[in-house]
This record gives structure tokens, sequence and C-alpha cells, in this order.
């Protein structure tokens, strides 16, 4: 590792630090899917990803999708830590004119591969990047992010098929299991059940981690590096909110107002 | 002798030739190989064939992510599946997203024949006209659609190809000159102009020769772009001509009439007359048949024509 588990934990609240800030700079937004993302972000941006802030278009780069693509405060806080954009950006977040808006648009963010918002889109544009590394034959990697809720679209399982179809070891998918979705819990809207056995049965290399734990992230990451022949998924049960504690794991924590006081109280809990 | 030309042979023979000089050209298929007849795209390429089965979103998806590494896309699905079932995948990943990529709706509308209602997709152009950035396009003949590939292929942003797959009489010689977006005059002709694109510009040219034994010059029209759709050509047709009737294989509503009657009232309104499938759904039947139960056989066209003389 490049950095210590201390550092890149350090990392990860200052990356959780500017999604609040972000957020609450326009007075509401998608909180909680933003901040429970942001420990797998630090471990593929800080340890894993090969790619270069100060050239996005990087050919042969390793590329990320965010397909829940409301998690986009989350990613641009990371981006802006690594220098894709001036870190002022982050003040503009869904002003009028910005280059972050609320879900992630490759047209506008350096450093962002991939629309989304639209979701159960970005595994099949993960999958068809996978591919196109197989025709350059470029070594890269694709990472993705799934949502739990989101994978209640039929067309994460179409693009889980013919990942496995293809034989597509190249490509890493996060399934952010926390449980949460608009109305109520996951489970009590349309529960996936078992996730790993399902993704198992699809033909994934599976592996199941806390999504919070830097270590087994990393360690995730780098088991995935070694099985070529299947894509992989790591289930990451993760708690909605991670980091500010008063919406930690609430089905509100989605989308909700952030104001000058929460912020402060986030920012607290940051410490 | 008349030249004839299968309309899925050039699409895969122009493939084929582009790749050679082009190697970010792919293809995917949705368990529709046998259909689009691409084996030879295959067999000269594996590496950039793909066929996701049955899934035409994900293969739209599949293609976004292609496309986003720098690959030139073509999907294939037949023209419903093509359009019904893939429009948000269309939409947000490909056109919001920039990409190019190809999506070829194969045997638009009637010509699926006895495949019936459920694969005569009469809304296609309807759902990908409300797509910003997106092109549309319809050949005639196989001279036309072996140039339409390349300038599809050049866009910045995705496109809708509908065509007819079968063996097809050239319209077109060897001097063509293709330009997207340029609707081509078949026939000249100064009392009305009869405006269509694909397969029903057989029957619009038979309805002009009906006329002119009528004592009636009937302009006929290629408005092989459907979108965006050629204003200057429309105005014209209403400045000169004074009547206008559009004929499609498609619902009047959404498709071809549509977008010729919103440039007839934006540049020079007159009276209009739109052939098509009548905001209904198809049935099983052969070619002569759909066309007669439809309302979109010569004899449709010629009214519709005298109802404007």
């Amino acid at each position: 590792m490049r950095h210590s588990i201390q550092e890149l934990t350090d990392l990860a609240k200052e990356a959780r630090r500017i999604t609040m800030r972000m957020i609450a700079g326009i007075g509401k937004g998608h909180v909680g899917g933003a901040l429970d993302i942001v420990d797998i972000l630090t471990v593929l941006y800080y340890e894993e990803m090969n790619v270069d802030p100060s050239n996005p278009q990087m050919k042969g780069r390793d590329r990320f999708v965010l397909s829940k693509g409301h998690g986009g405060p989350g990613l641009y806080s990371i981006l802006a830590m690594k220098g894709y954009f001036d870190k002022k950006e982050i003040d503009t977040l869904n002003k009028p004119g910005t280059i972050l808006p609320s879900h992630c648009d490759r047209l506008l963010t350096p450093g962002v591969d991939m629309t989304a918002g639209s979701l159960g889109q970005g595994l099949s544009a993960a999958v068809g990047m996978a591919l196109a590394d197989r025709i350059d034959q470029n070594g890269a990697r694709v990472y993705c992010i799934i949502g739990d809720g989101e994978s209640q679209e039929g067309q994460i399982w179409e693009a889980g098929m013919f990942a496995a179809q293809q034989k597509l070891g190249s490509l890493t998918c996060f399934l952010d299991l926390n449980g949460q979705q608009i109305d109520a819990p996951v489970d009590e809207v349309n529960s996936m059940r078992n996730p790993a056995a399902k993704w198992s049965a699809f033909g994934w290399n599976v592996q199941e981690i806390d999504g919070h734990d830097i270590q087994a992230i990393y360690d995730a990451v780098e088991k995935a590096k070694t099985c070529t022949d299947q894509p992989n998924m790591i289930v990451c049960r993760t708690v909605k909110g991670k980091g500010w504690k008063k919406i930690e794991g609430l089905t509100k924590s989605h989308s909700l107002p952030v104001t000058a006081e929460d912020l402060e109280d986030a920012l607290r809990d940051l410490q | 002798m008349e030249n004839k030309q299968e309309m899925r042979k050039v699409f895969c023979e122009t493939l084929v030739e582009l790749a050679k000089t082009d190697s970010r050209i792919c293809i995917i298929n949705s368990d529709s190989r046998n259909i689009s007849g691409t084996l030879p795209f295959e067999q000269a390429y594996p590496e950039r064939s793909f066929n996701v089965g049955i899934a035409e979103a994900n293969m739209v998806g599949v293609a976004a992510g292609l496309a986003v590494s720098g690959k030139k896309p073509v999907c294939h699905a037949f023209g419903p599946f093509m359009s019904r079932r893939v429009l948000d995948q269309a939409t947000i990943s490909l056109a919001y997203s920039g990409l190019n990529a190809i999506l070829v709706g194969m045997s638009p509308g009637f010509v699926t024949e006895i495949n019936g209602g459920t694969h005569q997709g009469y809304e296609d152009i309807a759902a990908m006209r409300g797509v910003a950035n997106m092109t549309i396009v319809e050949p005639y003949d196989g001279v036309q659609l072996r140039q339409m590939i390349p300038a599809l292929l050049e866009l910045d942003g995705p496109s809708y190809i509908r065509y007819d797959r079968v063996v097809t009489p050239d319209c077109y010689g060897p001097d063509y000159q293709y330009q997207l977006g340029k609707a081509d005059v078949l026939r000249e002709g100064k009392d009305i102009t009869l405006i269509s694109s694909g397969v029903l510009l057989t029957q619009c040219l038979e309805a002009a020769e009906v006329l002119k034994e009528k004592g009636v010059e009937a302009r006929v029209l290629n408005m092989h772009t459907i979108k965006p759709v050629d204003r200057e050509a429309v105005e014209k047709a209403a400045r000169e001509t004074g009547r206008i009737v559009t004929v499609e294989n498609h619902n009047i509503i959404g498709g071809l009439g549509s977008a010729v009657a919103e440039a007839v009232v934006e540049t020079c309104p007159v009276p209009m007359r739109r052939v098509g499938i009548q905001d209904r759904f198809g049935e099983v039947g052969d070619r002569a048949y759909l066309r007669k139960c439809l309302h979109i056989d010569t004899p449709d066209i010629v009214a519709a024509a005298c109802e404007l003389l």
C-alpha cells in the first residue's frame, strides 16, 4: 500500500467533510448515498486506479463508473482532492453553470468517465469499457459501483449475465449494500434476499466485506485482480449516510435538507 | 436490367469494408445475427463482434461503454425493440452522454409481415425524434444505404436507422451522392409534392404515375433523413407545388408526417395530408395485404392527393 490505513482513513474523512460542505452549499442533496461510498472511492483513487488527474483522458487508464449516479458529490470530493479540477468548484454543486451536477455527467466533470442518473445503466457501460480494453489489449481495469435499490432494475442483471459470459476478469463491481432506498428499507420494498448468492449464481467471483473497512476494501480489490476469467463483485455492507451520525442508516438520509447548523454538526462528527 | 441488392448484405459489406481502415467499428447483436446478416463481419473481426443475447437495453448500455472508450458500436435489433425497449438507454447512456453509436432498427413497420402487431413498430420514429441529439435515417435502396453508414459513423451523437433488410431494387445510379439531411428529388413535379422515406417511396412513385394520367404533375421527395428533417426542401415544395402529402410506414402521429407538418407551418403553410398508420396497431399478413388494410397503398396516396387538388 502506498498509504497507511490511518492516512487513507483521514483522506476519507476529508472527502466526507467536502461532500457535506458541497451539499450544504446548495442546502439539500443526496447525502446518504454520497457519504457511504467514500471509503471505496478513497481506496480506488489513492491506491488502486491507474489514472492521471492532470490528463483525465489518458489512454489505457483504469476507469470508474458510478452507476448510482446520485452519489456524485462523494465522487466529486475525491476528484477535487486528487486535483482533477480546482477545489473552489466544490462550492458550485448544483448551481447554474456548474461542472458538478447532482448526477454524474461525463461531459461536464473532468475525471468522470460515464454519465449516470437513470438507474441501472452504468454496469452495462462498465462492461462495454472492459470489452474495449480487451480489444485494445491495454491491461486496464474497470471499476463500478451499483446500489442495492438500483439492483431492482433488470438491466443490472442483463449486464451481469453478459459480463460473466464474456469472462470479464478486468471488471470489478462494488455493490453498495446500504439497505435503504427512497421509500423504505430495500428489504421492505423489493428485497435482494441474498445478493452474494445471486451474483455467484450469475457466474461472478464474489467477496463480501465491510464497505467501510479500508483494509478489507484494499484486500478485496487486490484479490479481485487475481481472478482473470470471471467478473468480480465485492458486496459491501455499508451504512447510508456514514460519517454524519445523526442520519446514519436512516431511510430519509437518501436526500434531505442540510442547514448551516447541520453542516457544523456533521463536521464535528467528521473530525 | 434492373439492379437489385439485399439490403442487409449491403449493410454488412459496408461495415466490413469500413472496418478495414477503421479499427474502432464494432458490432453488437441481440440474438439477431441471423436476422442482421452480420456473420461476415464476425468472421472478419471476431474480437470486435458481440452478441448480448435477448437483452436490448444492455446492448445499448454496452455500446455506450464501448463508445466512451473510443469505439464505434453498431447495434442490431428489430425496429420496435431498438426503440421501445431501449429508449431510456439511447437517451441517457448515448445521446445525453454525447456518444456515437448506430442503432439499427431492422424491418420497420409492416415489412415484418406475419410477425404481426408485436413486431410492427409504428412508433419508433416518434420515440426517437423526441431525443435530443438523435439523428434518424431511413434508406430507400442499397446505393443510398452504402453511403449512409459512413456518414452516421462520423456524427457526434447517436443515430437510429430503420431499414428493410430484403432484396430491394436500386433506385439510384452509380453517380448518386448521398448527403445527410438533404432530401432527394426522385421525380420533379409542380402541382403537388409526395414526401416519404423507405419502402413506401415505391408506392409514391406509382401514385405519381397514376396522377400523371389525371394530368397532375407530382413531385416525389425521398426524405431519407427524418431528423433533422430537410426544412429547405419542405419549404421549397410548399412554395412551388402548394400541396403536400406525406407517406409513412409509421403512425401518422410523431413520424415523418409530423416532422414535415412542423416545417410546413413554420415556413410556408399549405394544405397537407398525412398517409400513414392511423393511430392503430398492426396485424399479421403479407406486404400487399398490410398496405391495403393499413391504408398506405398506392390508391390511398392518390386519394389523399386528389383531396388537395
